[in-house]
């Protein structure tokens, strides 16, 4: 994996909100990286956070435990972690571990930021 | 669409170079109408899962890593075959006692159990001579379920 696909772009929408885009993959070599890219911008301040999935060609269980992990996080703080664009692969551990119950999905990462607070 | 093998010895480079052998598959021609596209997403989720493992916790001794996935088209399914010469894992004892994800939200623990959910017929066989060989097949047919609780 290359060090462009190993790291997370992060764009502020509002003093609580930001955009992360994941990039080709979130797996079990980039986890650690997202988690702690995700806490460094809890501690500034944000707490809904929208995930980009438009280039994301793999999620797996580490990747999706990694979500989990900043859900329990920004859940106690009123924030929220929803999913935008999200692509096929990715689609597919979505309905497998029906975590659309938990992370509200939005065709667009535009639709997701006007859903926002 | 015909028996593809691939050997894999780096595992630096393992997991990519897997997902490449698959999207070369997308773009083959010859792909059978019943693969469809999430089939074919089950597919290399369930090896990705697998070669995951074996890049975190196999034991290859001071033996240079030799891993090699072959993916068969069968009647019902896509039949996958994945052997290495790690020391193995007791993934039957494993899958035998953690038949369900336990905790919510969980961060870590879920990658064997997805791989069971999205298969038929997952087996898990020592070869001796330190070979090992994970088989199973990803159906068309199925709507898997990995039940997590929330």
């Amino acid at each position: 994996m290359t060090n462009a696909t190993m790291s997370f772009s992060i764009e502020s929408v509002s003093d609580e909100t930001v955009t992360v885009k994941i990039g080709k993959a979130l797996d079990f070599r980039n986890a650690a990286d997202f988690k702690s890219t995700c806490q460094d911008e809890v501690q500034n301040g944000a707490r809904n956070f929208i995930l980009d999935f438009s280039d994301t060609g793999i999620l797996d269980s580490t990747g999706l435990g990694s979500i989990f992990s900043l859900y329990r996080q920004v859940s106690p703080l009123n924030g929220q972690v929803v999913f935008a664009s999200v692509s096929r692969p990715v689609q597919v551990v979505v309905q497998l571990t029906r975590t659309y119950k938990v992370f509200r999905q939005f065709s667009s990462v535009d639709a997701a930021q006007e859903s926002m607070p | 669409m015909n028996c593809l093998t691939h050997r894999f010895s780096d595992p630096d480079t393992l997991i990519d170079r897997a997902h490449s052998v698959f999207s070369s598959l997308e773009e083959d021609d010859d792909l059978p109408g019943w693969l469809n596209e999430k089939t074919m997403h089950r597919l290399k989720l369930a090896v990705h899962e697998w070669l995951a493992n074996l890049v975190q916790h196999a034991n290859f001794g001071d033996r240079r890593p030799d891993v090699s996935v072959t993916v068969r088209p069968g009647r019902d399914g896509v039949e996958c075959v994945i052997e290495d010469n790690s020391e193995g894992f007791d993934l039957n004892g494993h899958l035998d006692t953690k038949t369900d994800v336990l905790d919510a939200y969980p961060e870590r623990g879920m990658g064997l159990l997805m791989i069971k959910a999205c298969t038929e017929g997952l087996s898990y066989t020592d070869l001796g001579d330190q070979r090992h060989r994970l088989t199973f097949v990803v159906s068309s047919e199925q709507d898997p379920w990995l039940n997590i609780p929330f």
